[in-house]
């Protein structure tokens, strides 16, 4: 977040809808380098029922504070 | 095409990989990653170039399994598309990656195969299943 500037990312007059719009759409950007265009991919096999990379799950226990 | 245990495609289209390169496994298979490198040449940038990865058996037939929502066939497709970054000079090819995330799938033994088709040119990495001893 260091190098937003006011006037910079955005309008004196824009709202801030469409501000977060924008970052949401990807028409605005934090940094420089998020600018280029994207050459890399990351994708996942999904199979119901079954668990996949990237899934987490609640432990089966429960962990309880003691002082 | 590389096989390993892990992998994340970088967003400037390098690939961080944890153990590449294995060709056997056991059954249930460990999850893992298909990794899979592109140079994309200079008069292919600035279209969508389909891609398309499938897992085959033996027979060359697309693996499916059954899931808790019906058969589900092992792959996935994508369509990638670079453009040509500014000072670079013409005519040189462009690094993307694709990456795919496999979770463990129950295999019987044998041969496999990871195939992609990207655009006209098809490239596999293949892997064998060992039987229990």
């Amino acid at each position: 977040m260091g190098r937003m500037k006011r006037g910079e990312f955005y309008e004196e007059d824009e709202s801030i809808e469409d501000i977060t719009a924008a970052f949401a759409g990807g028409d605005k950007f934090l940094t420089e380098a998020a600018a280029e265009p994207q050459r890399g991919w990351t994708a996942s096999i999904r199979l119901p029922g079954r668990a996949s990379p990237g899934d987490t799950y609640l432990a089966p226990v429960a962990c309880v504070h003691r002082s | 095409m590389i096989l390993c245990d892990a992998a994340v495609a970088d967003p400037t289209g390098k690939v961080n990989m944890l153990g590449a390169g294995w060709s056997l496994t056991t059954s249930p298979t460990a999850p893992h990653a298909v990794a899979i490198l592109i140079k994309v040449p200079w008069d292919r940038t600035n279209q969508q170039i389909p891609l398309i990865l499938e897992l085959v058996d033996s027979d060359g037939r697309q693996v499916a399994l059954q899931t808790s929502d019906g058969e589900q066939k092992i792959g996935g497709a994508a369509g990638i598309e670079v453009g040509r970054p500014a000072g670079v000079v013409a005519g040189t090819p462009i690094d993307a990656s694709f990456v795919l995330n496999v979770p463990s799938l129950p295999l019987t033994s044998g041969r496999y195969e990871w195939r992609v088709s990207l655009g006209d040119d098809s490239f596999v990495a293949s892997f064998g299943v060992r039987g229990k001893p």
